[in-house]
């Protein structure tokens, strides 16, 4: 049986109720104990937890969301969104300058992500092992891991026949200029080619963490709590010892019951705005300052190129390539993904009023679209707590960014313009008319302060991170904290410095590489 | 750094005392049913929705492709996502709902209590209302961008997922299964 067609009877198959307590079966206070507790079911939890289970230890997950099987997906954005995400997609820094969309269900952002499958650049790793020392991250350790992630999510290169006509005006303007592209390669089910990736696939298109991963934990022993948002980790002595949770009514809000667990290690893969938010709700700030101290958002700009002929560019897998040539950070920090999403996407972002916007987005079908992705270098942007404990997000470019961030416009609109547009359009708050390569100059000082630029991401990392100097960071080599023993994270919060790529398998590699690390704790050998 | 004139210093701080009172007086501490199937809007704020819609996605435009008629059907259908995405809100971050209905009455007396015109937004003609909203977009008061910003943002994006816009603008990706997701509250 293919990979595909296994996961998603497994899928179909389960039974739930057996592995699964959601809010519906609560009713006052559980208690319940394990080896380890995972907190999270993203890309790092799920990984984690998969690993930890095949390892033979005991291990219950806690998740914030529900979990949505296929049959109960749609393709409306705003239903999606309500169930899927955080604040309805909405999360953000505090003044709206930055939408950070992150899930709140099993699977977590993987049914938010677009399919781009790329794992931690050479380049990076080897700054990670240079300037930080981070020695045990190599690639004769991450190699197999990859490889382990690859098989499970089936992850492929998409074939140059299924490259749609959005992406082939992109390559045609690479192709004129000499700039790297690459096909990407994507955790594809059975793919209609729907467009709706960012939405959670109702049609079991995309092998996320709830359809490739999670099933697979359930039925080697993974104990699933869900519905149930994590209130505190619990500490005694410098160690972490439990968690403490509290079950809501996903139609409500209300609260059904609340859930203690001890257990002999934590793993926190909340994400990269949950998780610090979850130590600092614990009071388990270091004396450093450290956790949620800097944020590396991969912050992108939407951008449209409008042609003479009609493109459709939605039709088609919507995210086939990467626009590489600038990624490395010395070669400037940032790069494209060609994809053309849903008219609203870009609808809200666009500048215009009136008429001229109601005119631009009318056009849509001869546009060729696209998001500008920036590897920002993490010092404008912290993660604290408001005063319920949820997060709190202050985001800004630095000067450096900006500029970056600018350099970056004008090469994609290059490429737009080598490939034949007549006119190209950003996501930002001034309404600018680009309608040659000279007008790019305008972009040289266009502002890019807070709500100056449409700026979000679903890429953020970096805000606990790993280092050997506990005053440098929040984790040690091993994911573990370094002032509260037997805590460990595992997912995007502990990279060093930004990835400069997608953050799902870095995520999930992570994920692995610290169960490995957990597991080789316990004194008896799993 | 931005410029701060003591002319922004005292429209802001009249506005601010302005909203308090209004505040405490009207729609942003009401959370209950309202006489029709919207949970956060009465008749007054539809129609203020409806023009704040206008402006921003095009008016004589609009109403050239959709008809009067059909227009205004969109706008109620937004607005009545726009109710949803409010209920929604309670659940996760309940100051994100209060955030918008004041964001509401700061755009329908603004342009009084900012001192640009002596009428509220509703009874200001298309270009006036667009040219209000532009000039807060551009605003050198933070605050206010960022309102603004988002509310833009906001309005446009429930316009363009509205299923009939999409239609017209040709946009032709499979469109089915709405249904599903009302199974999914209730848990598997």
């Amino acid at each position: 049986m293919n990979p595909i067609d296994f996961n998603l009877s497994q899928v179909a198959a389960m039974d739930y109720s057996k592995h699964v307590v959601q809010f519906k079966d609560v009713n006052g206070p559980i208690e319940d104990e394990a080896d380890v507790v995972v907190i999270g079911t993203g890309a790092g939890g799920a990984a984690c937890a998969d690993a930890l289970v095949a390892s033979g230890l005991k291990v219950i997950a806690v998740e914030a969301g529900g979990y949505y099987p296929l049959k109960y997906l749609n393709q409306n954005l705003l239903d999606m969104m309500s169930l899927l995400s955080w604040q309805m997609g909405n999360a953000g820094s505090k003044d709206g300058s930055l939408r950070m969309v992150h899930g709140k269900c099993v699977g977590g952002s993987t049914l938010l992500h677009m399919l781009t499958m790329t794992a931690i650049p050479d380049d990076v790793l080897g700054r990670w092992q240079k300037k930080y020392g981070l020695t045990k991250l190599n690639r004769q350790r991450l190699t197999p891991i990859e490889s382990q992630l690859r098989k499970k999510m089936n992850i492929k290169e998409i074939p140059a026949e299924r490259i749609n006509d959005n992406a082939k005006r992109w390559i045609a303007g690479c192709e004129k200029l000499g700039v790297y592209w690459k096909a990407n390669e994507r955790n594809a089910g059975n793919c209609i080619e729907a467009g709706k990736c960012h939405t959670g696939c109702p049609f079991g298109g995309k092998l996320s963490m709830d359809t490739a991963i999670i099933p697979n934990a359930l039925n080697h022993g993974l104990k699933l709590y869900t519905d149930c948002k994590v209130d505190r980790i619990i500490t005694s002595d410098g160690k972490a010892t439990g968690v403490a949770g509290t079950f809501r009514n996903r139609t409500d809000g209300k609260v059904v019951g609340t859930l203690t667990l001890k257990a002999k290690k934590i793993v926190v893969a909340a994400g990269t705005i949950q998780t610090p938010a979850l130590l600092l709700r614990s009071d388990l700030q270091n004396k450093f300052g450290t956790i949620g101290a800097s944020l590396h958002a991969q912050p992108a700009i939407n951008i449209l190129g409008e042609f003479n002929d009609e493109i459709h560019g939605w039709r088609g897998i919507t995210n086939p390539l990467h626009i590489d040539e600038w990624a490395p950070l010395e070669k400037g920090g940032f790069f494209c993904e060609p994809g053309l999403l849903e008219p609203s996407i870009y609808g809200e972002s666009i500048p215009f009023m009136g008429a001229e916007h109601e005119s631009i987005m009318s056009r849509y079908k001869y546009m060729a679209g696209g998001q500008v992705l920036l590897n920002d270098d993490g010092t404008g942007g912290t993660i604290g707590i408001d005063g319920d404990g949820n997060p709190e997000v202050q985001y800004e470019l630095s000067e450096n960014d900006k500029q970056r961030m600018r350099v970056a416009l004008k090469k994609m609109g290059e490429i737009l313009f080598a490939a034949g547009a007549k006119a190209v359009y950003l996501s930002h708050r001034i309404p600018l008319h680009l309608n040659s390569v000279k007008d790019l100059a305008k972009l040289d000082d266009i502002p890019l302060g807070p709500n100056d630029a449409h700026l979000e991401t679903v890429h953020a990392q970096g805000s606990c991170k790993m280092s050997l100097n506990p005053k440098d960071g929040v984790v040690d080599e091993k994911g573990e904290l370094h002032n509260v023993k037997d805590l460990y994270l595992a997912d995007c919060s502990i990279f060093p410095d930004g990835v400069g790529t997608n953050t799902t398998i870095p995520g999930a590699t992570m994920g692995i590489y610290v169960a490995e690390e957990v597991i080789s704790s316990f004194p008896e050998s799993h | 750094m931005e410029k701060f004139s003591r002319k922004d210093f005292l429209r802001i701080s009249s506005s601010a005392l302005a909203l308090s009172q209004l505040w405490s007086l009207s729609g942003c501490t009401r959370q209950a049913a309202i006489g029709n199937h919207l949970k956060n809007f009465d008749s007054q704020d539809t129609a203020l929705l409806e023009n704040i819609w206008r402006a921003y996605v095009g008016g004589e435009a609009a109403v050239a492709r959709y008809g009067e008629k059909g227009l205004k059907k969109i706008f109620q259908e937004c607005t009545s996502s726009l109710d949803g995405m409010l209920e929604s809100f309670k659940m996760d971050a309940p100051y994100l709902t209060d955030d918008f209905l004041l964001a509401l009455k700061l755009i329908d007396y603004g342009p009084i209590i900012l001192g640009w015109y002596g009428k509220t937004f509703g009874s200001l003609s298309l270009s006036q209302q667009q040219q209000v909203l532009q000039d807060w977009l551009d605003s050198s008061l933070k605050p206010l961008r960022d309102v603004s910003y988002g509310l833009k943002g906001l309005f446009t994006l429930l316009y363009y997922e509205h299923p009939q816009v999409r239609q017209l603008i040709g946009f032709d990706k499979p469109w089915v299964l709405r249904d599903r997701v009302q199974g999914a509250r209730q848990g598997i």
